[in-house]
């Protein structure tokens, strides 16, 4: 693919799911609203009900964009398609979690199948699904023959539960995913992975229509189906752009995140079944650290333990800020690979 | 300081520390590891050095928690 037929697509592919996106979240909000789908905002002193199933509307507007590109482009189908075929696989694991909540491990058992169509590509067609081979900064191509391949099954389970744990503040995880989107697609850029940078434009272009809705107050929920989703697919797509490493850097306050809960917690528990939580309300609305032992480390409290009592606003600034060193961090990883001779 | 920004520097510098300290291991890997005789060994010995990066990852964050919590 050439150059001006990419950034035609990759722009189209931007605006197109930012606009469709955009109007589907109308349609969620108002759906979610008249059939009593919502869920209570618990950050806030009131604790307003909230309409959820918001990641309906980042699906479709994702979805479209992609199916449009692999039509017109023959070569590129079936990556698309293992894609397609995440994307709607995780949904319907968030969906059902949304509906009927799933315990922690249950939710990871059944997101860890999610790598099966990235497999089952390679297998049918090696020469167009390529993996095994992650790139890294300074060294260039690994040669991880076994390693790789025991690790895959994590490579997207990992990023959706960790996304879908970090998810718990208004706008978020649209925000966030926003910023690690900018690496993964540069370093997609830079190894010549021209459908890969369509996957994430259109991804990015869904986060960023749907933020007017998910931000700071909500007026709509993601939802599981949202978080487990957008995981996913930037899992999946960076296994087969060959960006593993910058996704990793790019996702560290995720993946801190679910390391220290998963560690504190003793093994994979979901958040609602937590009994003492990691952070209270105070009733001027100011959130801070919970001081009882029993509750599980998460990176929410470990920033409201450094900086004191914050506003539920002050805590999103952080979390944004953090992504942003994040998103750096993974923007140097991705410019470091031209010096792998890559 | 205000908060936002003592958070932002405190944790900011420790994904920085986490992710030198990964390139760092990366080189190691490719400069010495690969270098070993046997790939059994060279598979054992990367692996190693990554799970103790894991670890370490961990403990400090651990570290670093419970030196704030203890204070606020």
């Amino acid at each position: 693919m050439g150059w001006v037929e990419l950034g035609f697509w990759a722009s189209l592919s931007f605006l197109f799911s930012l606009v469709a996106t955009f109007y589907s979240s109308k349609i969620v909000m108002s759906f979610s609203s008249r059939r009593g789908m919502v869920a209570v905002d618990v950050h806030k002193p009131n604790k307003p009900l909230v309409p959820t199933l918001g990641g309906l509307a980042i699906l479709t507007g994702f979805l479209l964009p992609v199916l449009l590109f692999s039509l017109s482009n023959p070569e590129s189908w079936i990556r698309a398609i293992i894609v397609v075929v995440t994307a709607l696989l995780s949904s319907a694991v968030g969906i059902y979690d949304d509906f009927k909540p799933l315990k922690g491990l249950t939710k990871v058992y059944l997101t860890v199948p999610l790598v099966l169509p990235v497999m089952l590509g390679h297998f049918l067609s090696p020469d167009k699904v390529v993996i095994g081979r992650p790139v890294v900064p300074l060294v260039g191509r690994l040669r991880l023959t076994i390693i790789y391949w025991l690790l895959l099954p994590l490579a997207v389970a990992g990023p959706a539960n960790a996304v879908n744990m970090l998810e718990v503040f208004n706008g978020v995880m649209p925000i966030m995913c926003s910023i690690g989107l900018v690496p993964t697609t540069l370093t997609a850029l830079i190894l010549g992975k021209g459908d890969a940078v369509i996957y994430y434009m259109a991804l990015l272009g869904s986060l960023v229509g749907y933020y007017p809705y998910n931000k700071y107050p909500s007026r709509l929920f993601t939802g599981n189906v949202g978080s487990l989703m957008v995981g996913s697919v930037i899992g999946c797509v960076a296994v087969l752009g060959g960006t593993e490493f910058v996704t990793l850097v790019a996702l560290m306050p995720h993946l801190l995140n679910a390391f220290l809960v998963i560690s504190t917690t003793r093994g994979l528990k979901e958040r609602r079944s937590i009994k003492s939580r990691p952070i209270r309300v105070r009733d001027n609305g100011l959130l801070e650290a919970s001081r009882d032992p029993r509750a599980p480390i998460t990176l929410t409290r470990l920033i409201l333990s450094i900086s004191g009592p914050m506003s539920e606003q002050e805590v999103i600034r952080a979390l944004t800020l953090l992504e942003v060193v994040a998103g750096t961090l993974a923007t140097v990883s991705g410019l470091m690979y031209m010096l792998g001779g890559i | 300081m205000r908060g936002v920004e003592r958070v932002t520097l405190i944790l900011g510098g420790l994904l920085t520390f986490y992710w030198s300290l990964l390139l760092l291991i990366l080189v190691v890997v490719n400069e010495a590891v690969l270098t070993l005789p046997t790939s059994l060994l060279r598979s054992l010995v990367g692996m190693g050095l990554y799970v103790a990066w894991l670890y370490f990852v961990y403990r400090f964050s651990l570290y670093i928690f419970y030196k704030f919590i203890g204070r606020s």
